[in-house]
């Protein structure tokens, strides 16, 4: 499971590199970017607030 | 053409009268008068003044900030007033594509890698304010604290220097917190401008290291921008560089002030701090949003909009619907704190730095504070944004 950001929502909130700095990061402006790096299945439950907790909804999870 | 009152008729839209101008209640509680319009739905229509539908849930504020074809910022206008009266404070006083060229130019000026450099200084003017408020013995944080951080950081921070702090934070005040004619917000921003157009002006041949330089060599696209642009944008950073924070930390401390289990976790480990700026952002939201006005035909929620029709963006009562309660280690619910959309404040990362050096600082040297039992708060609403006006602290300093 990987997630992604439509970056014509994200809007540089800066939540999702805060929240999970391990899976995400900011880009030079300040705008949010998926790492290279899987989510473990076992991280279901946090996955889902830091899809929630983006304000622009720009946050989606990939399975696979 | 239908008038918004007969389309909401037609349409089954609540209609209910919410009117931020003269509603006494909100020097009162204003957060009762959020909650009370969010309890009539997401979207309704209110009579008062010149009519104006309010979006009052967070997916609604959320449609129409984001839908930036059909509601435009172009004229901005403060839409829920008797009288129209326009702004003219750029980039926010713009729609794409002009807005995406100069937001582009000032974005990298703001981000979290280009301000953290600024956190000494913060934290430095941070512990005069709290040597200054322990010298006295007694405190009202929003005078003391709240207004003086982000007014004296800021001010030196764009290179105007904070010999003028007190008439520099009165026009901030002004243009944020009054319902003003068209000639007084004109007058008020002639004043801004006349100040931050001295010092683009010094900068261009005398660069320092400041903000005002950093405009005067900001390009868009490559090409210069022309004057009054980056004395506009100047202006904008002049007002929400102050006032904003500062609004904000003021009702922070009011929620610390008076549910001690809340302030004993961020003493016991300030690493909490930044979460909890988050949720009391979203729970005290100071709300201001001037609107936004439809520039072509479209839908929300089902209602027919029609070019012309003006709306109000009722950010504080939607995000304090997504959760009725404070909980300062929620993760997963958002806030609109800092708007949505295209238009989302461009100084957040900074304004978040300045909030968690001060409650830091605060918490370490002043850990435990209350509320005197006389205190009854008062708020008021202006154009932009609600306060809390005064916030009297009975103070138990750390020993040192």
């Amino acid at each position: 499971m990987n997630f992604v950001i439509d970056t014509s929502l994200c809007s540089g909130h800066g939540r999702c590199y805060t929240l999970a700095p391990e899976w995400f990061d900011a880009d030079d402006i300040g705008y949010g970017q998926v790492k290279d790096a899987p989510v473990p299945d076992g991280e279901r439950a946090r996955t889902a607030d830091i899809v929630a907790a983006c304000p622009e909804g720009a946050i989606s999870v990939k399975e696979g | 053409m239908s008038s918004m009152l007969e389309r909401a008729e037609a349409h089954g839209l609540p209609v209910h009268t919410f009117d931020l101008e003269h509603d006494e209640r909100l020097g009162v509680d204003p957060f009762a008068v959020w909650d009370e319009a969010t309890k009539v739905g997401g979207l309704f229509y209110s009579p008062a003044n010149r009519g104006f539908l309010v979006a009052a849930d967070f997916d609604t504020v959320r449609h129409v900030l984001q839908d930036h074809r059909v509601w435009s910022n172009l004229p901005s206008t403060i839409v829920y007033t008797k009288e129209q009266v326009d702004l003219d404070v750029p980039p926010l006083t713009m729609d794409p594509p002009d807005h995406t060229r100069y937001r582009r130019a000032l974005a990298p000026l703001f981000s979290p890698k280009a301000v953290a450099h600024l956190e000494p200084r913060i934290r430095e003017i941070s512990h005069e304010l709290v040597d200054a408020i322990l010298a006295k013995g007694t405190c009202d944080f929003t005078k003391d604290f709240a207004a003086r951080l982000p007014a004296l950081f800021f001010l030196e921070w764009l290179g105007l220097g904070t010999d003028d702090v007190d008439r520099m934070f009165h026009l901030a005040e002004r243009a944020t917190f009054e319902f003003p004619t068209q000639q007084e917000r004109d007058d008020i921003e002639a004043r801004i401008d006349a100040i931050v157009r001295g010092a683009i002006r010094d900068r261009r041949d005398d660069p320092r290291d400041d903000l005002a330089s950093a405009f005067v060599q900001m390009r868009a696209e490559g090409q210069q921008i022309p004057e009054d642009i980056v004395v506009g944008m100047a202006k904008l950073a002049f007002i929400a560089g102050q006032e904003t924070t500062s609004t904000q930390l003021g009702y922070i401390l009011w929620h610390l002030a008076r549910n001690p289990e809340d302030r004993r976790l961020l003493v016991d480990d300030p690493s909490r701090i930044p979460d909890a700026v988050e949720e009391l952002m979203r729970f005290y939201n100071t709300g201001g949003s001037s609107g936004r006005v439809a520039k072509e035909d479209g839908e929300l929620n089902g209602f027919p909009v029609k070019a012309g029709d003006r709306i109000f963006i009722a950010r504080c009562g939607a995000d304090r619907k997504l959760a009725p309660q404070v909980q300062l280690t929620r993760g997963g619910v958002p806030h609109s704190a800092f708007g949505l959309g295209i238009h989302r404040c461009i100084g957040s990362h900074v304004a978040r730095i300045e909030m968690r050096i001060g409650l830091e600082v605060w918490h370490e040297r002043i850990p435990d504070y209350r509320v005197p039992d006389e205190f009854v708060a008062s708020h008021r609403y202006g154009s932009f944004m609600q306060q809390l006006l005064s916030l009297p602290l009975e103070l138990e300093p750390a020993a040192r």
